[in-house]
């Protein structure tokens, strides 16, 4: 078992009360395996991935429950702990690929800077690394790349470099918010191959972070079910989709878009 | 550098119209204001013959669109005709003063980017916490007073009463400092002298501070909103998620992109305190534009008032340019075209 959640409880701080946003959230992660969360917008999907990092916003804080990762208890270790873990051991992908790289810098200073953090590689070699990484996540001029800044490249491109940083340690976890939201849907298809291929290759567990329940159908072996800060329904994404106990669940997979559902049956027929 | 030849060539003929507007600005606003510099120059008992051909001799009895004609021709060869007041030439007289003033406010401004972002960082980062009030408190206060009045403040505390900092000139006369670039502070650094250049920062100290005050506060309050801006973007959740120290994602990744804004501001401060120089300098006793800007105010010296006006039209010229050229150094999204 890589990871268990049990009965995570976060709270976010207004000026007059605390606001308890997530109740007993458990569920557990086993190495090399995709886990989907999913539930609708608010329900506290992406609170949960950020309290696994230990990175919730100032004002939020985790006031129960244990995340066991790697049999640690990550809840009170301390911050210095907590970054020797972030980026080399647990790493994130986040929903925006433009604004989640700094806009000032390079990408290859934002790529190398990961890399001598958390291995003892050279500046240079962090470098030549740089480029290989590049290339497995398809970026074929990555030499020019490098040099570049993000708004010189296209939401794909700059969320290829976000999962190249994200994999770029080999992590055992990464967090993937939402990954393909942001882009359109033919992007998004590749970036959904490429993360399955990538979490293949280095045997990496994730947790896919979405609100669309047949998008995570397509990568996820186990689909968690959340709604109102609860896990409500977990279990194999075949079970979930075609046999959900929960009335929340049905709800879910009934609101599928409707035409979705009648061009993928006529794509089917003609394939078949 | 992201800049194409076109973009310099318009902003260059932007530059020149500038100039030559503030040029006929001045030359008509110094010359309808009351006050005869011919009666200022004569003793009181000088004939009106007397008074007629020294005004003719000036050149002052012509039209004022000849006299603005003659003087356009001299600017355009080097030359801003001779000083009435001190009947010295009026570049020569600028020149030797100007690296005084230009000291002054450099030093102001280093001292108050340094200060103003410091304060800035912290009151973002620890927002809300009492370092935080305090700091906050003070660039009030700062911001609250006229930097002349602080000035004034600071002479009585430190001057008349501490007795701590020297409050006129810009050093000891006892040390003799070669001029090489005419800021006295690397002049006599670089001669070796250590007293005088202690002696020098000790004379600067208090003028500097006093113009430095305001933008303290401004740069303040301008850093802290944009460095809480920045701290909340994605951004800086990816270096996080890295694993990266703090520290450095303060300083380095969110400081530079939290500036962009400041430097803005750092731009159009650097023309402000050019003018507010002029107060500090006359207070301080400091032997540099702003002084000779008041004697030729006093005495109406027509010629040397021009040269002046033009000396500060073409340093804010520059100034606003350099700042643009700035911005696609610090954000790289800026291409000047």
């Amino acid at each position: 078992m890589l990871l268990k959640v049990q009965d995570l409880k976060v709270s976010f701080a207004t000026p007059k009360r605390m606001i308890p946003t997530l109740h007993r959230v458990s569920f557990d992660l086993d190495y090399g395996e995709v886990l989907g969360l999913v539930g609708e917008s608010g329900t506290g999907k992406s609170i949960t991935g950020k309290s696994i990092l230990r990175l919730l916003p100032p004002n939020g804080m985790i006031t129960g429950g244990k995340i066991l990762f790697k049999k640690r208890d990550l809840v009170g270790l301390r911050e210095s702990e907590m970054r020797k873990i972030r980026g080399k051991e647990i790493s994130a992908v986040q929903q925006d690929p433009l604004s989640s790289l700094n806009p000032a810098f390079r990408i290859k200073d934002q790529m190398t800077d990961i890399l001598t953090l958390h291995t003892d590689m050279s500046e240079k070699e962090a470098e030549e690394h740089v480029i290989q990484l590049l290339n497995q996540v398809g970026i074929k001029d990555a030499r020019s790349v490098i040099n570049k800044y993000p708004h010189q490249l296209s939401g794909g491109m700059c969320q290829r470099v976000m999962i190249a940083i994200a994999f770029s340690c080999s992590p055992s976890l990464v967090i993937a918010d939402e990954p393909t939201t942001a882009l359109d849907v033919i992007t998004q298809a590749l970036v959904i191959e490429l993360m399955k291929r990538m979490q293949e290759e280095n045997n990496t567990s994730i947790i896919f972070i979405t609100h669309d329940i047949s998008l995570a159908s397509k990568i996820c072996e186990r689909i968690a079910v959340m709604h109102k800060g609860e896990v409500v329904e977990i279990g194999k994404t075949e079970e979930v989709l075609f046999n959900p106990k929960h009335e929340y669940t049905r709800l879910l997979i009934n609101s599928i878009p409707k035409i979705e559902k009648e061009i993928r049956t006529i794509f089917n027929g003609v394939e078949t | 550098m992201p800049v194409s030849s076109t973009y310099l060539l318009r902003r260059l003929l932007y530059m020149i119209i500038s100039i030559i507007g503030v040029s006929v600005f001045g030359f008509i606003l110094f010359r309808i204001v009351p006050g005869d510099p011919v009666l200022m120059m004569v003793s009181p008992t000088a004939s009106l013959e007397d008074i007629e051909a020294l005004r003719h001799q000036l050149g002052f009895d012509r039209p004022l669109y000849i006299q603005y004609v003659n003087w356009f021709r001299d600017f355009l060869s080097g030359s801003f005709g001779t000083s009435i007041r001190y009947n010295t030439d009026v570049l020569e007289l600028v020149t030797s003063r100007l690296p005084a003033t230009l000291e002054l406010v450099i030093v102001s401004i280093l001292v108050a980017f340094v200060i103003g972002v410091l304060i800035g960082v912290i009151s973002a980062v620890k927002s809300g916490s009492w370092a935080d009030r305090i700091l906050t408190g003070f660039s009030f206060l700062g911001f609250s007073l006229p930097h002349f009045l602080w000035g004034i403040v600071f002479i009585v505390i430190f001057g008349a009463i501490a007795h701590l900092l020297p409050v006129s000139g810009r050093i000891d006369i006892d040390f003799e400092v070669t001029p090489i670039t005419g800021f006295i502070l690397i002049d006599s650094l670089v001669s070796g002298n250590l007293a005088a250049f202690k002696s020098a920062l000790a004379h600067i100290a208090l003028p500097a501070i006093s113009l430095a005050l305001s933008l303290i506060a401004i740069l303040h309050r301008t850093l802290k909103s944009s460095m809480l801006d920045v701290l909340g973007e994605d951004y800086i959740f990816t270096d996080r998620m890295k694993g990266l120290p703090e520290r450095k994602i303060i300083f380095e990744r969110a400081l530079r992109n939290a500036l962009i804004p400041t430097i803005t501001i750092l731009g159009v401060q650097f023309t402000f305190l050019m003018g507010g120089s002029i107060i500090i300098e006359y207070i301080f006793g400091w032997p540099g534009m702003g002084t000779l800007l008041f004697t030729a105010v006093q005495y109406k010296d027509l010629p040397l008032l021009q040269g002046i006006v033009m000396v500060y039209a073409l340093i804010v010229v520059l100034t606003n340019f350099l700042v643009d050229l700035t911005y696609t150094i610090i954000n790289p999204k800026i291409e000047l075209r």
